[in-house]
């Protein structure tokens, strides 16, 4: 305890200091160990956590554990700064590749004019950058998802030479019944927990495709090239966004390069970069750091509910990034060109108005494509058929876990009763109280200016985040997210909020059935 | 200044931990026995391996924590990203070292002090080992996945370093149940080991504290510890515990005493936000040992 000696008397920072000092310089700077930079633990050091059942305090320990606050600097040194590096270094090589084939796309419509030869460099090089992608991101699980695109095409060509109407029907159903087997049996929960996101964008597609063949919107059915192009699109194959085939074809028409709409495109990945940025620094760094754990429960559960809510906007504003990047996401309108792919509207759901503009606004080419290609699809076999359908598609496109079909149930049940009480109490007061904004020439007598519209509309926003946060707070990162989250996960976090989220919604369903 | 401050953090929470028992863990300002916890430091007892222990965790933990802020500047919290493996097996680089960096200064700057062979040197090391290992096991990864609706395709991580306070619960933990120890005569005599004095327990393992004397019962003055006794302490009438006076004055009996002290009462909240209240003299109980 010499050191101990030296500090006996406090304040003596000064000879901790040097002692420091000369300490370092003589182990630091004139020892070969100093490389290694590591214990040299004894033999019997235990570095795995393979205890057996040797102590009984390990659990105890980690259920209580002390939170206090950290500085701000620590958050940044600690939190901040490595999560951003991580992201952006993760992500890098997906933006290079988008670029590459956005570079490609744009030198064949300068120099080869849309020709043969040209068409054929820009599909191919869209589809392979995706592939690299998707490689540098998963792996060799990369195979279940050129599985799918394989098998999608020899059933898109099979029916497109014998009955063409049964293309999407026939397309949908394979994929779905591919889904289910590759989740429930083939591969491990890790890894499809990894792959998901972007299988999903992959059957979406492909779905889109075919029903896009049967209806006859595509005339001619795409080559193998051409299709490949569109699956594997570098720009949306990994955090989507849809984007359909004819909106992916558009990247051959690559219109003559003004000054002004460069301008526009790299307004456009800034925007997107930087939000996506705060995006996530918000969801895993400042909310756990202005909320504690312990807090009041409820409050605790908005936290994690938000938490998974800016997950998802980085990852929302990170596939505008990656589709912008790769020259896609413009809409024409007089002859004008913009950049203005939009995925999420994030404004709309923090500050919701009801649980319907939320399910609306969470993404937007997955809500057009729930409505274009299964709603509209399923219309002819009665309207609730239509929305147990579309529920049904979108539970299996999430994954067959418990949780998320729970909270899409949940969430499809709530915004039902929200809708139809709402619409409701709306003839009754005729007023402006949809589950939907008014347009503006409405002919409710009391319009959205009105203080007590206000009043209500303000009261149902409130129900709207009180339920957000009930259904997301199970989204938070324990130590099973890599997996799923499994049933008693999902139900023990429900529990200790005693249900009360289910309750209100039921309650409110019995309150719109007496009026 | 990491040393000084890791000095300063054991012994509060030194005292932190033991401000129940008769024994609260005293630091003295002189010349006493050469070292701020005084001269208990020369027994072989439970509370000496608790003070061996928490002083080692305290350094590796503060060192710890200046090699995330930087202010040390041999350990680097460089941002290398190690992807040795598929995409799926993510390697934290951050400041991973960090914690393996203090548990490595700690241990040589504490354990280059143990240069003897015998017991009391090797149940030092061993304390001074399991107070690090309490602090590099508890530093640990946390994550958390982004991608399409909650699933995992990008994983962002990062280090969090136990909180002191919970370094401390976990070794007064181990104090409590602390195994005695015999050295080990037979077999070599380079690598000397620890066996329980009672053969029928299992052998300390690393985390374990471990002592060879029994302490005393810290009662009276003791000039062989330095301990001054508990007479004049504070204690609570009411409880049955080590903090109760049956226990703390060691049936010498107590003395009760009435005292006024001034306290903030009838606290009015002003909306919005001030909150007034009035001073008021109430009459308190206190307890000390004889």
């Amino acid at each position: 305890m010499a050191w101990m000696d030296a500090s006996s008397q406090w304040g003596q920072d000064l000879i901790a200091m040097e002692m420091e000092d000369d300490y370092l310089e003589r182990r630091y700077y004139h020892d070969d160990e100093a490389e290694s930079g590591y214990v040299d633990y004894p033999d019997d050091y235990p570095l795995d956590d393979d205890y057996g059942n040797y102590d009984p305090y390990d659990a105890y320990y980690d259920d209580e554990m002390y939170y206090t606050k950290i500085s701000a600097s620590e958050l940044f040194d600690q939190r901040i700064v490595p999560t951003v590096s991580q992201a952006c270094q993760t992500i890098m090589p997906l933006l290079g590749m988008c670029f590459v084939s956005r570079i490609t796309s744009y030198f064949v419509a300068e120099v080869l004019h849309g020709s043969a030869v040209g068409q054929f460099i820009v599909h191919s090089t869209s589809a392979i950058s995706g592939l690299v992608a998707l490689h540098w991101f998963f792996r060799e699980n990369l195979v279940y998802l050129v599985m799918l695109g394989i098998l999608a095409y020899l059933l898109l060509f099979v029916t497109w030479c014998k009955c063409r109407g049964l293309s999407g029907v026939t397309v949908a159903f394979v994929t779905v019944v591919y889904l289910v087997t590759c989740e429930l049996v083939v591969v491990k929960e890790t890894e499809w927990h990894q792959i998901r996101g972007a299988q999903m964008i992959l059957s979406m597609k492909i779905i889109s495709l075919g029903f896009d063949v049967s209806s006859g919107a595509i005339v001619e059915l795409p080559g193998v090239i051409e299709y490949s192009g569109y699956v594997f699109q570098v720009g949306s194959v990994m955090f989507g966004p849809w984007i359909s085939y004819q909106q992916y074809i558009h990247l051959l028409s690559s219109h003559k390069v003004e000054k002004k709409l460069l301008f526009y495109w790299v307004c456009k990945l800034a925007k997107s970069f930087i939000l996506s940025v705060v995006c996530i620094i918000i969801s895993t760094c400042i909310i756990h750091w202005l909320v504690l754990e312990y807090s009041f429960i409820w409050l605790l559960a908005y936290r994690d509910a938000q938490s998974f809510r800016f997950s998802h906007y980085f990852v929302s504003y990170l596939s505008e990034l990656t589709l912008t990047m790769s020259g896609l996401g413009t809409t024409k309108n007089n002859g004008d060109v913009r950049w203005d792919v939009t995925v999420t509207k994030p404004y709309h759901i923090e500050l919701p108005r009801s649980l319907v503009e939320i399910v609306t606004n969470w993404n937007l080419p997955m809500h057009y494509w729930l409505k274009t290609y299964v709603f509209k699809t399923a219309r002819p076999l009665g309207n609730f058929i239509a929305i147990v359908l579309t529920y049904a598609a979108s539970s299996i496109l999430h994954g067959l876990n418990f949780q998320l079909s729970a909270v899409l149930l949940s969430l499809g049940f709530y915004s039902y009763v929200e809708y139809v009480l709402r619409q409701h109490l709306s003839k009754s007061f005729d007023a402006c109280i949809l589950a939907k904004r008014c347009k503006a020439d409405c002919e409710h007598s009391y319009k959205s200016t009105h203080p007590y519209v206000i009043l209500v509309n303000l009261g149902f926003g409130l129900l709207s985040v009180f339920h957000l946060a009930y259904l997301g707070l199970m989204f938070d990162n324990s130590s099973s997210e890599e997996q799923g989250y499994s049933m008693d996960h999902t139900l023990s976090k429900w529990s200790e909020l005693g249900y009360a989220s289910h309750w209100v919604a039921l309650a409110t369903y019995i309150f719109y059935i007496l009026i | 200044m990491a040393i000084a401050r890791s000095a300063k953090m054991a012994v509060e929470e030194c005292q932190l931990q033991f401000k129940n028992r008769r024994w609260n863990c005293p630091v003295f300002d002189g010349d006493h026995g050469r070292s701020v916890f005084g001269k208990i430091l020369r027994k072989g007892c439970r509370e000496t391996a608790f003070i061996y222990a928490v002083t080692s965790a305290a350094l590796a933990h503060a060192v710890s924590r200046s090699c995330s802020e930087g202010t040390v500047y041999t350990c680097t919290c460089g941002q290398r990203l190690k992807r040795s493996t598929p995409a799926s097996e993510w390697d934290w680089g951050g400041c991973s070292d960090n914690a393996l960096f203090g548990h490595k200064f700690a241990k040589d700057f504490i354990d280059r002090v143990e240069k003897g062979r015998d017991l009391r040197s090797i149940m030092n090391l061993h304390n001074n080992e399991a107070g690090r290992v309490h602090v590099s096991r508890k530093m640990h990864q946390e994550c958390k996945c982004h991608g399409m609706s909650g699933s995992c395709t990008v994983k962002t991580c990062w280090m969090r370093l136990p909180e002191f306070r919970e370094v401390g619960t976990m070794l007064k933990d181990r104090f409590d149940g602390a195994s005695r120890v015999v050295q080990d005569n037979v077999g070599n005599s380079r690598r000397v080991q620890l066996l329980p004095s009672d053969p029928n327990h299992k052998q300390p393992h690393s985390r374990d504290l471990v002592y060879y004397e029994s302490s005393p019962d810290f009662c009276e003055r003791d000039s062989v510890t330095g301990f001054r006794g508990t007479r004049g302490r504070l204690c609570n009438a009411t409880s049955i515990g080590l903090d109760g006076c049956e226990l703390m004055c060691c049936g010498r009996g107590y003395r009760t005493e009435t005292y006024s002290a001034r306290e903030r009462c009838n606290c009015i909240f002003h909306w919005c936000c001030e909150v007034t209240c009035e001073i008021c003299n109430r009459t308190r109980m206190r307890h000390t040992c004889l």
